[in-house]
C-alpha cells in the first residue's frame, strides 16, 4: 500500500524522450468502484492535464512513467467533472450516511497494483475505502 | 450514541445527497396536524442569494440526520410542496404555541419547540420544550412525549404521570423519556431502532 502523499508532486516522466512532462497533483477517485481512476497533472506538457490509470506505465517511489507526453490529455467525458478541482477528495470533509462529521481527508492510501483505495486517512482516524458512497462538492460520504 | 436536539436547531442545516452534493438547506420544520409529529421540512437553496425551493423533504425520505447534515439518498428524495397539503409549517403549526394540559386539568405551559432524539440509525420525536405557566419555575422545561396523545389547535393533553418526568435541562431528559415511556406500558422506547452489531 502507498499513500498519495508519498508520490504527490512526483514528476511524470516520458520514457521515450526522458523528459518530465508534468507533476502529480491529485488523485481522481471513482466512488462507485472505490478505485483511483487517474491523476490530475500540473505543469503538463501533454495535450491535457489528466493521466488515466490505464496510461500509467510505471508507478515508482520517485516518479511516474508514461510512454509519451500524449498520455497526459483531456479526460473522457464521463470523467470530466470527476477530475476537476471541485471534486478533489483531499481536504474535503467526510460525513457518514447518517450525517455525522468524521473530519477532513488528509491522505489517501491505495493499492499500487490496481488503484483500489484501501483507506481514507483523516486527522486521527481512518475510513476503509470500501465504505465510500460518494464524493461530492460538499462532502465525501461514507457508509455506516 | 444518542443526541437530543431541538427541531429549531435543524434550521439552516445543509441537505446532502449520498453522492456528497449539498442540494438545499432546511428552511422550516413541518409538523403533522394530526399527531404533532415531525412531518418533514421546507427547503431553501444553498448560497447567499438562493431563495426558497419549490420542493420539500418528507420525513420518510430522510436517510440520516446528524449533527453536520441532513442526508438524503438523491434528488428524487425531494417531493413537491403538495405533499404537505393540510399540514402546517413552523411557528404557525398546531403544536408550537399550544397549551399543554394534563389529564387532571393542570396547565403546564406553552410548547416552544419539539425535541428530537437523534440516534446512529434513527430519529424520534421524544418531547416538547415548554415555557412554563408557573412563573417560579425555570424559564424552559422539557416534557416527555407519549406515543399517542391528543392534539388540537387549542391544547395538547398529557397523562398525569408526565409531571414526574419534566426536566429543566436536556442532559437528564433522555433517561426521563425512556422511563416515562416504559411506565406507560410501551415495551421499548425505540422499537424502530436496529440492534447495533
Amino acid at each position: 500500500m502507498i499513500r498519495f502523499s508519498d508520490i504527490a508532486g512526483n514528476p511524470v516522466m516520458d520514457t521515450s524522450t526522458a523528459t518530465t512532462v508534468g507533476k502529480l497533483e491529485a488523485p481522481i477517485i471513482d466512488p462507485a468502484t472505490h478505485r483511483i481512476v487517474g491523476f490530475r497533472v500540473k505543469k503538463s506538457k501533454g495535450p491535457g492535464d489528466v493521466l488515466l490509470w490505464a496510461s500509467v506505465a510505471g508507478l515508482g517511489p520517485d516518479a511516474v512513467t508514461v510512454s509519451s507526453a500524449e498520455q497526459v490529455s483531456d479526460p473522457p467525458p464521463e470523467l470530466k467533472d470527476r477530475s476537476g478541482r471541485k471534486l478533489d477528495v483531499l481536504k474535503r470533509p467526510v460525513l457518514t450516511e447518517h450525517g455525522h462529521p468524521l473530519g477532513k481527508v488528509k491522505d489517501v492510501e491505495f493499492d499500487p497494483s490496481d488503484g483500489r483505495v484501501t483507506n481514507l486517512l483523516l486527522k486521527d482516524s481512518f475510513v476503509d475505502g470500501g465504505r465510500l458512497l460518494g464524493i461530492g462538492k460538499y462532502a465525501v460520504v461514507v457508509a455506516g | 450514541m444518542s443526541v437530543l436536539l431541538r427541531a429549531a436547531d435543524l434550521l439552516k442545516r445543509p441537505v446532502v445527497t449520498l453522492a456528497g452534493d449539498d442540494v438545499a438547506q432546511i428552511k422550516d420544520v413541518i409538523y403533522s396536524s394530526g399527531s404533532g409529529e415531525l412531518a418533514g421540512f421546507t427547503l431553501n437553496g444553498r448560497g447567499i442569494f438562493a431563495g426558497p425551493l419549490k420542493q420539500t423533504l418528507p420525513w420518510s425520505n430522510v436517510h440520516g440526520l446528524g449533527p453536520a447534515a441532513v442526508m438524503i439518498r438523491d434528488l428524487d428524495s425531494l417531493a413537491d410542496r403538495q405533499a404537505f397539503d393540510g399540514e402546517l409549517e413552523g411557528a404557525g403549526g398546531v403544536v408550537i404555541g399550544s397549551m399543554v394540559l394534563t389529564h387532571s386539568g393542570r396547565n403546564l405551559g406553552v410548547v416552544t419547540d419539539v425535541i428530537l432524539d437523534v440516534r446512529e440509525k434513527s430519529t424520534d420525536a421524544v418531547g416538547y420544550e415548554i415555557e412554563p405557566s408557573d412563573k417560579t419555575a425555570p424559564r424552559r422545561q422539557f416534557v416527555p412525549l407519549p406515543d399517542t396523545l391528543s392534539v388540537s389547535g387549542e391544547a395538547l393533553i398529557l397523562p398525569d404521570t408526565a409531571l414526574e418526568f419534566i426536566r429543566d435541562d436536556l442532559a437528564g431528559f433522555g433517561a426521563a423519556v425512556d422511563e416515562f415511556r416504559s411506565r406507560l406500558g410501551r415495551p421499548e422506547a425505540h422499537p424502530s431502532e436496529e440492534p447495533t452489531p
